[in-house]
């Protein structure tokens, strides 16, 4: 394993935004800047495309946050002054557009309180993907792509892609100096086959805080989503109504992120857009489940030593014998409400602001078996791969759409699919039904979440096997 | 920067490129209520660089062919002139690995963009902000948060080809929630308006979609759990139309035929049945579109073009490079999407029993497959003799099974870049009701 390296545009930027900081402290109480260098690329091998391009998650620039008489405000840009002269002039333009914008009656924050600490985080990696050349990587994906349509003469189309991001951030404040340097990564393998009119597409996704070992990992899984998507050309739609079901560790991922996810983000409490405020304390899901959210959680897409507001990472126990224990908040959420900080303050990129964000979103381990599950079923359906999901935190309806189901009769597993599944339903129904747990938790990690209709960022998700009774459509 | 950037590519032979810079303003106000939480501003340069080089190599039978590689970056606007020589250096060498069929570069186009009259970017907040506000008056129901977000966009597209363009714009983002009081709490519908500062007057526009907005939350604290409705009338009006006809845009463009896709041919009667035929024509500059703009993403000089016609796909669109693999003309990428009217009034759709819906959590629908879904967040079941507004549930089905039946108002309505029906109505979607 090797350390991931630290971002030269990164220290080279620090002793500048140092003396910003310095400068706009005559003007206000607090001063803080995040700054961001994350490069990466992606590359994909389909039957007539090939590319390479830059990660779409990449940024570099930085953001200023100042603080006086209650109010925030806060300056994004990626170009650092090259004199003293413009520095000044950056700092002159900042503090006036600041007082413009802190002027009137608006929304007021306690004065931000921070401790003293300076640490430093490299991620470990078994190959930085900067070490392996485009040419390996394209031919590896060739591969990929040549052994999907080995697998079935029915493709019509075999998409291979692997992407990396290597992210480099630091943040600075009186009290602060903080540094991370991490890589993650995410390989997809996507079928599409075609026979007559009717045409399905599968998807197998790979990720983790992981360098381009990841690669190696592609391989396991090829014939299986092969085999997966030949199988949906015969998949027929789900007959409407309510069933024993039993979610794939995959689409359970997606439950506890919609679930409990969205619904515990506490800047959602200021806004009084969610239902969970009035819950903490109560009972909201089976008293077997138990669900995390946390940078330290585990080690996933979104675990990192800081995030986005300088607060260290930490695991929050959301849900615990059923009973909704706590939220999590970026840091204004936290303060206005009274509460530490849990570490959960994400931005899109450095030009967006920060929210209250999951990071690793998981229900933990039962002891029950996937068999036992199956063989306890008269009739449901045992659901896979998560496509998509949304959740209304104020009303608790959920929706959460999975590429297929495999009916379960008289406690087995038949060979009747159905697809597309749209699983609906109200969350503390839904989660109080489940009366089943597997033995081991699984993650994914492909993707990203959105809060509202943007604000974009990565996160991961998982669980053990379920049994619930959930409403498909 | 660009300068520098194009003279230590021409130390490259033989190298070509595409340079494209974006500087952004944005202006932000996040609100809690109508008091002000937090105001923000970005100011920003990103550049991105497309790398290209061409090849010759001997294809599987035999022959030499010309392949085009390539290689896509962000280059910091702050880069200096050794750092630029290692990325090319770095990337000439990727886009060796790159092979494609070859494809030309957008030539050089006469014309010019628009004049795009400049904006006053506080006063638009303001002015935008204050008729917001102006709908905020009811006693058993308010806004939540809003976030306002006014952006100029200032876009320059050059490559080695001598495409020198550039363009400006303004557009406006607004997303908000309203909440409404019902028995034990209060319900929310949510909405994101999307909207350029061309438009005629963007705050009585605003202020239209929020009173809809308010009508649609109140209506939600009345909902009662979506019945089983079985086979009825699905009318949909609102923006998950965007979602319904941009399938047929999609499948119509060059990449995805040419990826085979979609298996759309031009000429084909992609839309048969009874019901009333879709025409589809994409236009570059529609008024009041965030995304309206006079070039594409490779300089390509966009104008209006018909694709569908009463149900025939008449021509498929897409950027020089898919267009040139299938031996047709380009279009460039349109972004804007305009269906033309059908022949029914809203009054018509609801003569018979309905279940109308318009609002979903997130309405989705394959490109590929022609499956589409949602959970069902508002609508309306009209039974024959009364009307109540219902929520949960969901609606699924595919494409190809529904829009045979397909009903289209006359009147139409504008969704950023879409302007559609106001009002739709299929058969044969499946319903999964709540009681």
């Amino acid at each position: 394993m090797q350390n991931v390296p630290a971002s030269p545009f990164l220290s080279n930027a620090k002793p500048v935004l140092k003396k910003l900081i310095a400068l706009l402290q005559r003007h206000f109480t607090y001063v803080s800047v995040l700054g961001t260098d994350v490069s990466g690329k992606n590359y994909r091998v389909s039957d007539r495309v090939t590319s390479i391009s830059d990660t779409t998650w990449g940024e570099r620039g930085f953001v200023i946050r100042v603080f006086e008489g209650g109010r925030y405000y806060e300056y994004a840009f990626n170009l650092l002054p090259d004199s003293d002269t413009a520095l000044e002039k950056l700092c002159e333009t900042i503090t006036n557009n600041a007082r413009d914008a802190m002027q009137g009656e608006g929304f007021t924050y306690p004065a931000p309180v921070e401790e003293e600490i300076t640490q430093t985080f490299h991620g470990k990696v078994e190959t930085l993907p900067t070490d392996v050349s485009p040419e390996e990587i394209i031919a590896k994906l060739t591969q990929i792509n040549k052994k999907m349509h080995e697998t079935s003469e029915l493709l019509v189309e075999a998409i291979a892609t692997v992407a990396y991001a290597q992210t480099g951030k630091i943040f600075l404040s009186a009290k602060k100096e903080l540094e991370q340097h991490y890589i993650w990564s995410e390989a997809y393998i996507i079928p599409v086959a075609r026979r007559g009119e009717v045409t399905q597409n599968a998807y197998k996704s790979y990720a983790g805080l992981k360098g381009f070992e990841l690669l190696e990992e592609v391989e396991v899984g090829i014939t299986e989503t092969v085999q997966t998507v030949v199988k949906m050309l015969d998949a027929k739609p789900v007959p409407a109504g309510e069933y024993d079901v039993i979610c794939s560790p995959d689409a359970v991922g997606i439950i506890a992120h919609e679930a409990f996810g969205h619904g515990v983000e506490l800047d959602m409490f200021l806004k009084n857009r969610a239902n969970a405020k009035e819950y903490m304390d109560k009972p909201v899901a089976s008293p077997m489940v138990k669900m995390h959210d946390g940078a330290t959680a585990t080690n996933h897409m979104s675990s990192y030593l800081f995030d986005d507001e300088g607060n260290l990472g930490s695991d929050t126990v959301i849900i615990e014998g059923g009973i909704l224990k706590a939220g999590i908040s970026d840091a204004l959420a936290a303060a206005h409400l009274g509460s530490a900080p849990t570490g959960n303050g994400k931005r899109q990129k450095y030009d967006h602001k920060a929210y209250s964000r999951m990071t690793n979103t998981f229900f933990a381990a039962g002891n029950d078996t996937v068999e036992d599950m199956i063989a306890s079923i008269s009739h449901g359906y045992m659901i896979m791969d998560a496509s998509s999901g949304m959740e209304d935190p104020k009303d608790w309806g959920i929706q959460c759409m999975f590429s297929y189901a495999i009916e379960i009769k008289d406690g087995k597993l038949t060979d009747n699919w159905v697809s597309p599944v749209v699983m609906t339903g109200y969350v503390p129904e839904l989660l109080k039904n489940i009366t089943m747990m597997g033995k081991e938790v699984e993650f994914s990690g492909g993707g990203g979440c959105g809060k509202g209709h943007k604000e974009w960022v990565k996160v991961s998700c998982g669980g053990p096997y379920i049994k619930t009774k959930a409403r498909l459509g | 920067m660009l300068q520098l950037l194009q003279q230590t590519l021409a130390q490259f032979e033989g190298v070509e490129y595409l340079i494209r810079e974006t500087k952004t303003h944005r202006l932000e106000c996040y609100n809690i209520k109508k008091q002000p939480e937090m105001k923000r501003e970005a100011q920003t340069t990103d550049i991105t660089l497309v790398l290209y080089t061409v090849f010759e190599e001997k294809a599987p039978d035999g022959e030499m062919k010309k392949y085009r590689g390539s290689f896509s970056t962000e280059i910091h606007p702050a880069t200096g002139e050794d750092a630029l020589k290692k990325i090319i250096e770095e990337g000439v060498y990727a886009a060796g690995f790159v092979k494609n069929a070859y494809y030309p570069l957008v030539s050089p186009s006469d014309g010019s963009a628009p004049t795009v009259k400049p904006q006053n970017m506080p006063q638009v907040l303001n002015d935008l902000q204050a008729a917001f506000n102006a709908t905020d008056i009811h006693q058993e129901g308010h806004v939540s948060y809003s976030e306002f977000f006014i952006t100029k966009t200032d876009r320059r597209i050059l490559n080695s080809n001598g495409v020198d363009v550039s363009y400006t714009t303004y557009n406006a983002f607004i997303e908000t929630a309203v909440h409404w009081k019902r028995e034990g709490g209060e319900i929310e519908v949510g909405e994101a308006f999307r909207f350029s500062l061309d438009m005629e007057n963007p705050a009585a526009f605003l202020k239209s979609r929020m009173e809809k907005l308010f009508t649609a939350s109140r209506n939600k604290a009345l909902a009662q759990p979506t019945p089983g409705v079985g086979d009825i009338n699905i009318l949909i009006s609102g923006e998950a139309l965007s979602t319904f006809f941009f399938y047929y845009k999609n499948r119509a463009s060059t990449q995805m035929v040419y990826q085979q896709l979609s298996t759309y041919k031009e000429g084909d009667q992609i839309q048969s049945g009874d019901g009333d035929k879709i025409t589809l024509t994409l236009d570059p500059l529609m008024q009041g579109s965030q995304n309206s703009a006079p070039y594409d993403d490779f300089g390509f000089p966009l104008t209006r073009h018909e694709i569908v016609k009463d149900g025939k796909l008449t021509k498929l669109w897409g950027d020089v490079r898919f267009s040139h693999y299938l031996n047709i003309p380009p279009t460039g990428v349109l972004p804007n999407l305009h269906v033309t009217g059908g022949t029914t009034t809203v009054e018509a759709l609801r003569s018979a029993p309905y279940l109308e819906l318009v609002s979903f959590s997130d309405f989705q629908a394959d490109t590929i497959t022609g499956d589409f879904g949602s959970e069902i967040r508002l609508g309306y079941y009209f039974d024959g003799e009364k009307t109540i507004p219902v929520t949960g549930g969901s609606i699924s089905g595919n494409m190809e099974k529904v829009h045979g039946s397909l009903k289209m108002t006359k009147t139409e309505e504008q969704h950023g870049g879409f302007l559609c029906p106001e009002m739709i109505c299929i058969r044969g979607a499946s319903i999964s009701g709540v009681v």
